[in-house]
């Protein structure tokens, strides 16, 4: 039935523009029903209107499939998108003549679709185009210089734009997709020539006047809209009702609320959280975000707030530009939580206050609450005590209403030493820096960035192996040099000089061990291991013939007395204790690639290497507990007590691997499993992050974004998760002080009681909290609890924090 | 233009062709999850490409039934641990039938591991996942150590997917986890375009439009919308979660009828509408639902400061017919609403911000 409408209405929307010509464009594959849409002509990218020239390089059409999976996976898949017109493009190189019929010769108008639904500008890095342009009768009507500062403005498009409840959702994250452009051009034997170079063409409409292209134009969206309310039929909340006792006659109404509770347009403050005083407290050298909102209760054009410094005990000062950042947040439609990159329900368009961006002046309407975060890094040497900081809300310049924070620093730090390092898979951080016109210097900034963001936070770049951007050109390691069998690895002085630059970005003092693939380190210094990187192909017996059955058994003889010089290399040096990793998610490989990857547990033990694997499933958990020094699983394994137990009794270290990326998950939840590190690939998941960051369409699970001017910043997930591994810490320092008999007998027992109703409250399996139900599941922002809340946990910290301090205390 | 419909149509018919007829069983279907060849006589056989393995298809007693006889590539890497309905059964040795009407895009997708365990869903409108979707297919498996061969058979009711027209497209597949490799007969697995089609014959008169259940524990209302195809007033006669049920339809009418279910919080109950029209099952709908309690109560924190007062969040999944009594004692608080009672303890500690 949908087919014979779309037939019925092309048909009609022609005999009714006799004027018009419209064309859209894609992929030859495209079935039926996305070559229709309002009247336009389907143009498949192998058509006679792409005119083979000289400088041709690529013209290459998509297609979306809805049967795709994760568009990292899939370019052409995720988010179903929001009408026709944005299902297919061609990536176009080429002369482009487009036939109009009803001009013969003489001016037309003109108007290009440019852009897509998927990937967007990074599509273009792979035709290494940096000039793209239209012209028309050798005039430039349109063109960008692309580079990696224009990739940062295309992907971060829609930085400056402030929420407002007056504009409409298709306004807000469907218009600003594509880009469109409109020129005069002129027809020559009932044709228009365009000359593209590396545009992304959606579609183009061309009219004989004026008038006949903006009725055009206004038919067109019109018909994208009403396809995007069909498939995406999101409607706004109504507003919460204001609690009792709120003087609806003031400016503004200033509240406090945990990071953990979500706030949307519509979202009023709630008893107890209308407030003058915005407090937090923290452990000395601990960061805490104090998290409050102005809720305007008339119209501003420009809203800014201000914190002052904070006077604390005996006069002391802490000055806030110096110790804190101030972020304003942004709205954003939640999005994509998993790697699915799918939108398929209606609460995914919620718009939900999260982006964070630098504090400034901003809209201020009445009704939309605006959020803020000063997120203060607390002075290891700061004194024990109650800091205070004026706070300022100016609405059109005018003071509106002022406040305080109130930061309780605690009389104690938190411990790291011994405690579970928390790393990411940064090396998935930006592809920015692989733009048309990169350098080595954007290049390096680009991996100090990466580092930068994780370091700041005290997480451990375990992962961060060096083989994003430009480092493997770059920065050469070292030489692998021999026959098959006697491979050895050469480490020269200036190769040394890379692993100083390396080692001091990525590991910061304190780190104990870093997690290193060298499937990809010796791809670095010249060696491509055939089998190892190619573990899925081991159950083909076409491929895994007899020859490279041998060639294995020396790949793990090789590789093992390589990764003993390296090791030895890298203890003489300081740096941290190389876990060597060797297969991911390893049941990904079918049993026969996760036996081979479970070989190599016992090649590293025969050179008394240290050996770590992340695992994901059945295969995995029967092969590698006995084989393997360190094994990190993650939800699908299962993660359970009978696991742990398993690795355990061989001496081995049990770990997290993609357990989640909740303050609950990385927080209590782990310190419930005792594990001993956390891996999550999630955070910096940045790159996948597409079209466009500020756009729900359709990869959301990163929580680094980038920045304009090409470093990172967290967003509120990101503060959370930091907030969950300090979590953690309290009760890794709890735990560390009763080990040390701190304390009185009477405070000792309270804490081991409070300890143990912890464990007995909390579930082991991180299953258990999910909310949505994947086997193998990398983020899930979506915790199912509601007994753990911004509230509950806030608690439970102080708990542990009030028995840390009596601890100490009572010596 | 109307030539260019008629076209259009022809084209549709021309595309998805003649089918063959389902055939139907001769004995009695005995679904046990043991393989024999007497069993499946009769039956729409395909053989595997890559792998020894052979798809059985056919009907009985308003049911498409399907066994998978399959070698096992690695006898002791057997992977089947999934037990419960719609968990990652697509995870362990298992196979799959997609379900399509000729022609559409959307399909319905089942998957059965050796244990019996099923996974279904269905793909509609716009490649959407609907996991909540369930087939009342019931099946059973088994693994033979002499052969190493492993064997899954299911039966579907026709009537959940009732088809105006008596016809479907069917693809099978065959998996094993210990190499991740599927393999499939009668077309590629979610792509309906390229199924087989069966007739099935049967007369369908009536479509479910949607179906509502609620899954709250007491006796609580459900949603059936449905819309006689046909041009002949329809009466269905037959039952929802176990209550009998009779319901009419004027020719072309689509009505929205509804009817109780009641279940105890915690039950995992197959909530089963049966439908019957002059005589015949025309219509079948299933929804997995574990009861859900009619009372949540959770407390903002089970700390609280000692000057304040325990805050708890109390939802009551049903219009609220009585209040909910809530009696607080020191360290403990209960909330009670019919015969549910929540009991919260709770601590009391000083607030690091002194008394306000």
């Amino acid at each position: 039935m949908r087919k014979y409408f779309f037939l019925v209405a092309a048909v009609a929307v022609l005999e009714a523009h006799a004027d018009v010509s419209k064309y859209m464009y894609g992929s030859a594959d495209a079935p039926a029903e996305q070559r229709a849409f309002d009247g336009f002509v389907y143009v498949p990218d192998m058509d006679v209107q792409f005119v083979r020239g000289a400088k041709a390089k690529l013209t290459k059409g998509w297609a979306y499939s809805a049967s795709g999976g994760a568009t990292t996976a899939n370019p052409n898949s995720g988010s179903l998108p929001a009408d026709t017109l944005l299902e297919h493009g061609v990536c176009v190189d080429r002369d482009v003549v487009l036939s109009v019929p009803f001009a013969k010769d003489g001016p037309v108008k003109v108007h290009v679709w440019i852009g897509d639904w998927f990937k967007g500008w990074p599509r273009l890095y792979k035709s290494r185009v940096q000039e793209i342009y239209i012209r028309h009768g050798g005039k430039t009507v349109y063109s960008e210089t692309i580079s990696p500062a224009s990739s940062y403005r295309n992907w971060c498009k829609l930085e400056d734009y402030s929420y407002s409840k007056k504009d409409g959702i298709w306004d807000r994250i469907v218009k600003p997709v594509l880009t469109e452009v409109s020129f005069d051009a002129v027809a020559k034997d009932g044709a228009v020539r365009l000359d593209l170079q590396g545009i992304l063409l959606t579609a183009v409409a061309i009219a004989s006047s004026e008038a006949e292209m903006q009725a055009l134009l206004a038919e067109t969206e019109q018909a994208r809209r009403s396809q995007f309310a069909e498939r995406y039929p999101w409607k706004p909340k109504p507003d919460e009702p204001m609690p009792e006792g709120v003087d609806l006659s003031a400016n503004c109404v200033i509240f406090q609320r945990n990071g953990m509770d979500a706030v949307n347009p519509w979202s009023r403050p709630r008893v107890g959280e209308v407030t003058d005083t915005i407090r937090a407290f923290a452990a000395k050298d601990e960061q805490e975000p104090f998290r409050f909102g102005v809720l305007p209760l008339k119209d501003y054009k420009t809203l800014e707030v201000a914190v002052g410094d904070f006077q604390g005990p005996e006069g002391t000062v802490l000055k806030t530009s110096e110790i804190a950042d101030f972020w304003r947040e942004r709205y954003k439609e939640r999005g994509s939580e998993q790697t699915r990159g799918k939108i398929d329900q209606m609460w995914r368009l919620d718009p939900l206050s999260y982006v964070l961006q630098k504090n400034g002046p901003q809209n201020g309407e009445a009704g939309t609450p605006r959020m803020y975060d000063l997120d203060v890094f607390v002075p290891a040497d700061a004194k024990a005590g109650d800091y205070f900081a004026t706070l300022t809300v100016k609405g059109d310049g005018k003071v509106i209403r002022t406040g305080r924070l109130q930061l309780k620093v605690l009389p104690f730090r938190l411990r790291y030493d011994g405690a579970a390092q928390y790393g990411f898979q940064a090396g998935y951080g930006d592809s920015s820096m692989d733009a048309p016109g990169t350098t080595q210097e954007i290049q390096d900034r680009g991996i100090r960035e990466i580092c930068n963001m994780t370091t700041r936070y005290r997480f451990a770049c375990i992962s961060m192996t060096g083989w994003t951007g430009g480092f493997q050109q770059n920065h050469k390691l070292g030489t692998i040099t021999g026959e098959p069998g006697h491979r050895m690895v050469e480490i020269a002085p200036e190769n040394e000089k890379s692993w100083n630059w390396w080692m001091s970005m990525a590991c910061p003092k304190g780190q104990r061990y870093v997690m290193i693939q060298p499937a990809y380190l010796f791809q670095n210094l010249g060696w491509q291991m055939e089998v190892t990187r190619n573990y899925k192909k081991v159950r083909d017996k076409k491929w895994f013939t007899p020859e490279r059955q041998k060639n294995f058994e020396l790949e793990l003889e090789d590789g093992a007395r390589i990764m003993r010089t390296l090791t030895d290399f890298m203890s003489r040096k300081g740096y941290p204790t190389p876990y060597w990793n060797l297969g991911g998610e390893i049941d990904n490989y079918g049993a026969p690639g996760a036996e081979a990857a479970a070989r190599w547990g016992e090649a590293l033990k025969k050179v008394g290497c240290e050996s770590i694997i992340v695992i994901n499933g059945p295969l995995a958990a029967k092969l590698t507990p006995s084989r393997f020094d360190h094994v990190w699983a993650n939800p699908a394994t299962p993660v359970t007590e009978d696991l742990k137990g398993r690795i355990e009794k061989y001496g081995h270290g049990f770990g997290a691997h993609n357990c989640g990326d909740t303050r609950f998950q990385a927080g209590f939840q782990f310190w419930r499993t005792g594990a001993e590190g956390r891996y999550q690939e999630t955070q910096f998941y940045t790159r996948y992050m597409l079209p466009f960051v500020n756009l729900p369409w359709n990869y959301n699970t990163a929580q680094a974004y980038p920045s304009l001017d090409g470093s990172y910043r967290p967003s509120l997930p990101w503060l959370l998760y930091r907030d969950g591994r300090d979590d953690y810490l309290y009760l890794y320092t709890l735990e560390r002080t009763l080990e040390e008999n701190k304390g009185s007998a009477a405070v000792r027992a309270e804490a081991e009681k409070f300890l143990s109703f912890l464990r007995k409250k909390i579930k082991f399996d991180p299953r258990a909290y999910h909310a949505a139900k994947f086997d193998g599941i990398e983020a899930t922002a979506e915790t199912l609890s509601d007994v753990w809340n911004g509230v509950s946990i806030e608690r439970y910290r102080w708990h542990v924090a009030d028995l840390i301090s009596r601890l100490e205390v009572c010596i | 233009m109307r030539g260019l419909l008629a076209g259009f149509v022809l084209a549709v018919l021309v595309f998805t062709g003649v089918a063959d007829p389902l055939p139907t069983l001769k004995g009695m279907f005995v679904l046990d999850g043991r393989f024999s060849e007497e069993k499946w006589t009769g039956s729409a056989t395909a053989k595997f490409e890559g792998r020894s393995a052979t798809a059985y298809l056919a009907q009985t007693d308003g049911s498409v039934v399907l066994g998978v006889l399959s070698e096992h590539g690695r006898f002791d890497g057997r992977v089947c641990d999934k037990t419960a309905h719609d968990d990652a059964v697509y995870n362990d040795d298992s196979a799959d039938l997609f379900v399509a009407l000729p022609g559409q895009e959307d399909f319905w997708h089942v998957i059965a591991n050796v244990r019996g365990a099923v996974y279904d869903e269905r793909r509609g409108d716009f490649g959407r996942i609907s996991v909540d979707w369930d087939s009342g297919t019931r099946a059973a498996g088994s693994y033979d150590a002499q052969t190493r061969r492993f064997y899954i058979e299911m039966r579907v009711p026709l009537a959940v997917f009732a088809p105006a027209d008596g016809r479907l497209a069917f693809c099978v597949s065959s998996y094993t986890r210990w190499d991740k490799v599927g393999t499939a007969v009668w077309g590629e697995p979610f792509k309906p375009t390229t199924w087989k089609t069966f007739e099935v014959g049967g007369r369908y008169p009536v479509g479910l439009e949607s179906f509502t259940v609620s899954s709250i524990a007491g006796r609580q209302m459900s949603s059936i919308r449905l819309k006689n195809r046909g041009n002949r007033p329809v009466t269905l006669v037959g039952s929802y979660a176990g209550e009998p049920v009779e319901w009419s339809l004027r020719p072309g009418d689509t009505q929205t009828f509804e009817a109780p279910n009641t279940m105890k919080k915690g039950d995992a109950v197959e909530v089963a509408l049966r439908l019957d029209s002059d005589g015949t099952r025309v219509l079948e709908a299933y929804r997995n639902v574990v009861a859900k309690p009619l009372l949540k109560a959770v407390p903002v924190s089970d700390i609280i400061w000692a000057d304040e007062s325990l805050k708890i969040r109390v939802t009551v999944a049903e219009k609220q017919t009585e209040p909910v009594v809530i009696e607080t004692k020191p360290g403990v608080a209960t909330c009670t609403y019919k015969d549910e009672t929540v009991v919260i303890p709770y601590s009391t500690d000083a607030s690091p911000w002194g008394r306000k």
